[in-house]
């Protein structure tokens, strides 16, 4: 199938009424928790991730995939109006955002950002079409070896790019990849850390893993200090949201600039929609005829990033779809919704599963298209969210949590298992761990494994398998090399700090 | 941070240990036939290699000025009341029911964390018990226990 009858076929599977509710449920939640600061998509799409065992897969990825990309829109709401990040990816629009608003000019950078994210969005949806396209024409030659290669070398960009110290997220990749190792192996059937629980013995559930650590710990983390009752909305009458044609003149080349950076940086393994906002920023500032502007209410600080950010989630569906890597813990959970549906991600996915493939990219086009409607002429409906303190809604959140968890089995052991985990997890952030490189391990963990086992097994024992096949050896080198800077950075570091105390 | 990360440090290698024993233990097999344990045994002896540059960056390094400790200012009431509370849940869950289980924690949450008053606390909590049965239960069929009064 080429890609434009694909792409049709993939509008009149997202046309069925039932899909069609369930992309517009995604991009509405999206908005939703991306408005609310203190809950973001990683932990929304665990949650809501049981209550789409119920439909088709199809209706399920759809929905899940429009939590992402909708969250990115509404973080936008927030950082401009009241000077809080919605989202992680939207901190960087609070610096010009907010300056706008204060200006009287809220209208405008709600306009832009909205009108960017739908640019940057549609811009990279096509890129991720043709990219997962030949991506996977040649990673269906792909053995074992060569996907041990290509994880290994994914893994470790997620640890060199994970925010903080590198060993820290090298040592959570590893614990994550332990407790992928927990049940039975599914090889030789044999036991494996299981401390004589018989709950475990298909392994730790993903589920009450990532509801813990993304949700549970983010509620401790909110509610650790005294609770404000109310945010300070900024109370200017939001006017005026089309920009004028002044601002598009100054925006179009961020915007623009901002699609290319947010879409590659996007299949960056760890690279994801917060950093492309970043790089976006500094870019522009560093162009810019008025670099003295930014910080103070530039547009283009508030059209670049936001373009960016979301550019970025249609270029983290690239590894996915097209190799069934997640580049990013949100990634990780969607994948996770593949296989618990009992569809494989990757090469096979477009040729097998055609109406889930097309049928998902198709949705991001229609989801935009939501969310720009969303986003602009109800944007009062979500001034008002942002009014609802988080005293009440915490306790949602962890009731739906809760909820969630318990339901996927029935088993209370499952609400003991997230309750750890967020405890867990709020020791993670306190200790300044970071938890994305844990989850992504704990997903890639068991195909790792596999591939490495039956890389030995054809080749005899014999480990030169590894690095006489081109792909793999050519992604391992790059591992390799990558690790062997981490291990010289930490040197470098560590020598730093010694010659600090001896002065 | 030179504290938590001598502690933290240390426990990983303790886990990497205890992991790498362990999978020795689960066989390792040879080369050209690995055994269950072999992965996991790698992992283990990686986990507590790599944990020990935060160790040694700890004992190496002293905390010049006195830092804000990460502990100020945390209400531990809270802290331990929000896992305490649902735990709770966890455990009368199957007994109580669904209505009623959910009633108790979202009680709790909004008076005794969300320092709400006693009338707001009562009546959002009803109502979003009611509005959450709706949800689930009515119309996503969701399977909630039903309890010992049959309410749920």
């Amino acid at each position: 199938m080429d890609i434009f009858s694909g792409l049709m076929s993939g509008f009149q599977v997202v046309l069925q009424p039932i899909n069609f509710l369930y992309c517009f449920t995604g991009v509405f939640v999206g908005t939703l928790i991306g408005v609310l600061p203190g809950i973001g998509p990683t932990g929304t799409m665990a949650i809501l991730l049981p209550s789409t065992f119920g439909v088709s897969p199809t209706a399920g990825i759809i929905m899940l995939a429009g939590i992402y990309y909708g969250a990115m829109y509404g973080g936008s709401t927030t950082s401009i109006l009241v000077n809080i990040p919605g989202e992680a990816a939207s901190v960087v629009t609070c610096l010009d955002g907010y300056q706008m608003a204060r200006k009287g000019r809220a209208g405008p950078a709600l306009g832009i950002s909205a009108m960017g994210s739908f640019i940057g969005g549609t811009l990279s949806i096509i890129g991720l079409m043709f990219f997962v396209y030949t991506l996977a024409e040649v990673a269906l030659r792909f053995g074992p070896p060569e996907y041990f290669g290509v994880m290994c070398l994914g893994m470790t960009t997620v640890i060199y790019l994970a925010k903080g110290s590198l060993i820290k997220s090298l040592v959570m990749a590893l614990i994550g990849l332990i407790m992928g190792c927990v049940g039975t192996d599914a090889i030789s059937g044999k036991l494996r850390f299981t401390l004589g629980i018989s709950d475990l013995w298909d392994g730790i559930d993903l589920i009450p893993l990532v509801m813990g650590l993304f949700g549970v710990s983010e509620v401790l983390i909110n509610i650790e200090k005294t609770l404000k009752t109310q945010r300070v909305v900024f109370e200017t009458r939001v006017k005026n949201l089309l920009p004028s044609l002044e601002d598009w003149k100054r925006s179009i080349g961020p915007i623009l600039r901002g699609s290319v950076i947010g879409f590659f940086l996007g299949i960056i393994p760890g690279g994801g929609a917060i950093t492309s906002s970043f790089v976006s920023y500094s870019v522009e500032k560093k162009i810019s005829k008025h670099p003295e502007e930014f910080g103070k209410g530039a547009i283009e600080g508030v059209a670049g990033p936001e373009t960016a950010n979301n550019a970025a989630t249609g270029g983290a569906f690239v590894p996915l779809l097209a190799l069934g890597f997640p580049p990013s813990s949100v990634m990780a959970i969607l994948l996770g919704a593949f296989i618990i549906h009992g569809i494989t991600p990757g090469p096979m996915l477009i040729i097998k599963n055609p109406d889930v493939f097309w049928g998902t990219i198709a949705s991001m086009y229609i989801g935009n298209g939501m969310l720009l409607i969303l986003n602009l002429p109800l944007i009062g409906l979500w001034v008002q969210v942002l009014k609802v303190p988080y005293s009440i809604l915490f306790p949602l959140i962890l009731l739906f949590t809760v909820i969630g968890c318990y339901s996927v089995d029935n088993r209370i052991f499952d609400i003991l298992m997230m309750v750890f985990f967020g405890i867990i997890g709020y020791l993670f952030t306190k200790f300044e761990y970071e938890p994305a490189p844990l989850i992504m391990a704990f997903i890639l963990g068991p195909m790792l494994e596999r591939s490495f086992r039956q890389s030995l097994i054809m080749s005899n024992g014999n480990l030169s398998i590894f690095f006489i096949r081109p792909i793999a050896a050519v992604a391992l080198a790059l591992a390799i090399a990558l690790y062997a800077s981490i291990a010289l950075g930490v040197f470098r570091k560590a020598r730093v700090k010694v010659t600090e105390i001896q002065e | 941070m030179k504290k938590y990360d001598l502690i933290t440090s240390i426990i990983w290698m303790g886990l990497g240990i205890t992991v790498a024993i362990g999978s020795y233990r689960l066989k390792l097999g040879s080369l050209g036939n690995p055994g269950a344990g072999l992965m996991p045994f790698l992992l283990g002896i990686s986990l507590s290699l790599s944990s020990s540059p935060i160790l040694i960056r700890s004992l190496m390094t002293k905390d010049k000025e006195r830092h804000e400790s990460i502990w100020s200012g945390i209400e531990f009431k809270k802290l331990i009341l929000v896992p305490a509370s649902l735990i709770g849940y966890a455990m009368i869950l199957e007994k109580a029911g669904f209505v009623v289980t959910t009633f108790l924690l979202l009680f709790v949450l909004f008076k005794i964390i969300g320092s709400r008053k006693w009338s707001f606390a009562l009546i959002t909590s009803a109502l979003v018990v009611l509005l959450s049965y709706l949800l689930f239960v009515t119309l996503l069929k969701v399977e909630m226990p039903l309890g010992i009064w049959g309410i749920g």
